[in-house]
């Protein structure tokens, strides 16, 4: 579903170029769930981006379902994130005028999707926020915040989700929560990317990896 | 879910910054909108002056007619048409003509195209000895007035004397004790008393009147005049050698004298009258044009700067609404939006904000143009009304100007909003 091959990024920073990434290779696998460690400032949110088509490598080929999201027009690319793809992020970005059900429905603006609101609440009742549903960001709490985030991530029927340090923001029992939803997932055919230092993914991922000098270290 | 939910969602959520931008984009089209009101009012304004004092200088002028019509009549005419042959010295000693000419020359000159003259007399003089009372008096042989067949009929301004009858002057009607409707005869012909003069102090109070024919018939001279009175017209009153030149060139065997020349300075009087009005009309016209121009460059410097000022500010409030938005941002944009649909939220935003600002600002800049425009002109309530000032293509422009001034003003903020690269934004954790 996913393969990197090869990837090297290197940033220009002010006091020279930085190399982030170097010849890292990773694959993910339909039903597969990967979990990328690594202290932070490793690199694991721009191999994450790289990804998920939204930062070009320096260097290497990435495959998502087979297609090179980088030899796409900028417009293509977009069209294409929004078919396959599904993001969750630490900082959850919801849409904060957005209700619950329009920050899940964000994505029909741009995808076609068969009966949008009734696949939302379905995607919400699964995701235990039915009284949340015409509630603002703001008013819930951070554990339902990334919930929404993962329903949003869910509602266009990704074939891979793309996650950077999800339980980041969460206690333990969220956390644990957010992981079982991304199993869950796994187990209904998807492929699912979890960058994170909370080791805890280890129990939940099919394969976790370690991210070092710029390298991916396979583990187990 | 369509772009125009994402706006004016975020309209409602970020009220604040919203009206700042509506109020000012308001002040901008406020200002326009007011500048051309009050502009609108002033001219509507200077109309009324101008006419009022124009209406002002026709009835002054009518009431000076008047005054002079009746002056002149009070004083004498204004020329006199003697014979060519006539003795200036003998006439003026004596006060009366002693040469005569045909009474047909008046009618030559009533009937000639002339305008100057207005008014014609014929009269027929003669100091002689009253052999029934042995007095000296002068004898004024008169018909009234012959209506110049040129102009405008005018009302008569000497009430003729009735054949049969005498108008006598103070002195006479006083020594002989005679009053109106009393007989009395003169030269064998007997005559009743018309009218008693009040007392004028001067010949006329040893004058004696009666009609024009039985005149010359007493004095013996048939189809005779010695002198025309002429009361000039009003629109040449003044060139007594224009009314002179005219007068000659129809008869040209006469001489023309100037008479009564208080009335000429009062007509003189009432030339400068109007000039000066009309100088002052001009004036006034000139004041009203300078506060004009220097209203409208201060309107048009105002409008200006608050246009200047309103757009800075837009383009201020646009960059921080687009930092504001920044996750926002980059969530849409990993999601799948394109930089042009980001472009369009915040553009869709400026619009919804101009159209917003642009009827507000109509609405404030027409209550304030008629407000300033009525008071800084001191205007009667009602002198400046919506329906006269407000102008449908002003409001047409300034409703399509708003909402493109916002554009223009939030273009840049909303290009770096379309332009920002997700992945700068997504990586800060
Ligand atoms: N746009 C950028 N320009 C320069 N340096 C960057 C940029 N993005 C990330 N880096 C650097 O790359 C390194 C890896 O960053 P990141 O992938 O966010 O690490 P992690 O997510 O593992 O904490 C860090 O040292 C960071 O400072
Ligand atoms: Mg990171």
């Amino acid at each position: 579903m996913l393969e990197l091959k090869q990837i090297s990024k290197i940033f220009s920073g002010p006091q020279g170029p930085v190399r982030v990434l170097s010849e890292s290779c990773l694959s993910v696998k339909p039903g597969e769930f990967v979990a990328v460690h690594g202290p932070s400032g490793c690199g694991k949110s721009t191999m994450l981006l790289i990804a998920g088509g939204l930062l070009a490598p320096g260097k290497g080929k990435v495959l998502i379902d087979g297609q090179d999201p980088y030899k796409m027009a900028p417009n293509q690319r977009c069209g294409f994130r929004a078919g396959k793809l599904g993001f969750v992020f630490q900082q959850f970005h919801l849409v904060p005028y957005l209700t619950v059900l329009e920050n899940v429905l964000t994505i029909a603006t741009v995808n076609r999707i068969e009966n949008p609101s009734r696949r939302a609440k379905e995607l919400i009742s699964h995701f235990s926020l039915d009284h949340r549903m015409n509630h603002l960001p703001s008013q819930l709490s951070t554990g339902e915040r990334q919930r929404v985030a993962l329903a949003r991530a869910l509602f266009n029927n990704p074939k891979l989700i793309l996650a950077d340090e999800p339980t980041g923001n969460l206690d333990e029992k969220n956390a644990a929560m957010v992981f079982e939803y991304l199993a869950e997932f796994t187990a209904n055919g998807g492929a699912v990317l979890v960058v994170t230092h909370d080791v805890k993914a280890a129990k939940y991922a099919h394969r976790t990896v370690h991210l070092k000098d710029g390298k991916v270290v396979q583990e187990s | 879910m369509r772009i125009w939910r994402f706006v004016l969602k975020e309209i409602l959520y970020r009220k604040l910054g919203f009206l700042l931008g509506v109020i000012s984009i308001a002040a901008a089209v406020g200002a326009l909108v007011g500048a051309f009101t009050m502009l609108k009012a002033h001219d509507i304004h200077t109309e009324g002056i101008l006419e009022e004092a124009s209406a002002q200088i026709e009835a002054t002028m009518a009431d000076l007619n008047e005054d002079m019509r009746k002056a002149t009549l009070r004083l004498g005419f204004n020329v006199v048409i003697l014979p060519a042959e006539q003795d200036l010295g003998d006439w003026y000693t004596e006060d009366y003509g002693t040469k005569c000419m045909p009474e047909d020359y008046v009618h030559k000159l009533a009937q000639s195209t002339i305008v100057t003259v207005k008014h014609l007399l014929p009269s027929l003089q003669q100091k002689i000895k009253w052999p029934e009372t042995k007095r000296t008096i002068i004898l004024v042989g008169t018909r009234g007035e012959v209506p110049n067949m040129h102009s405008s009929p005018v009302q008569p301004l000497i009430q003729p004397v009735p054949e049969g009858t005498i108008v006598l002057g103070h002195e006479l009607h006083q020594s002989l004790e005679l009053s109106e409707g009393d007989s009395v005869r003169l030269m064998g012909t007997e005559f009743t008393v018309h009218k008693c003069h009040e007392e004028r102090g001067s010949k006329d109070d040893i004058t004696a009147w009666i009609h024009l024919s039985q005149a010359q018939k007493l004095l013996d001279k048939e189809g005779q005049i010695n002198a025309i009175l002429a009361l000039e017209c009003a629109c040449a009153w003044a060139d007594v050698d224009k009314v002179r030149s005219e007068i000659m060139t129809i008869l040209p065997d006469t001489q023309v004298v100037e008479k009564g020349g208080q009335a000429l300075a009062r007509a003189e009087a009432r030339v400068s009258a109007k000039e000066a009005q009309v100088a002052a009309l001009e004036q006034d016209k000139q004041n009203r044009t300078w506060l004009r121009t220097s209203r409208e460059s201060f309107a048009s410097r105002l409008v200006v700067i608050v246009m200047a000022a309103s757009l800075i500010w837009i383009g201020f409030l646009a960059f921080s609404n687009v930092r504001e938005r920044r996750s926002e941002i980059g969530i849409l944009r990993a999601i799948g939006f394109r930089a042009g649909q980001i472009l369009a939220i915040f553009v869709s935003k400026a619009v919804v904000m101009g159209l917003l600002g642009g009827l507000v600002g109509i609405a404030a800049g027409l209550y304030t143009g008629i407000t300033i425009g009525a008071n800084v002109d001191q205007m009667q309530a009602g002198a400046v009304t919506l329906s006269n000032v407000a102008d449908l293509r002003l409001a047409i422009l300034a409703v399509v100007l708003a909402p493109f001034l916002c554009v223009v003003a939030s273009w840049i903020p909303s290009m770096i909003a379309a332009g920002q690269d997700p992945a700068d934004i997504l990586q800060q954790e």
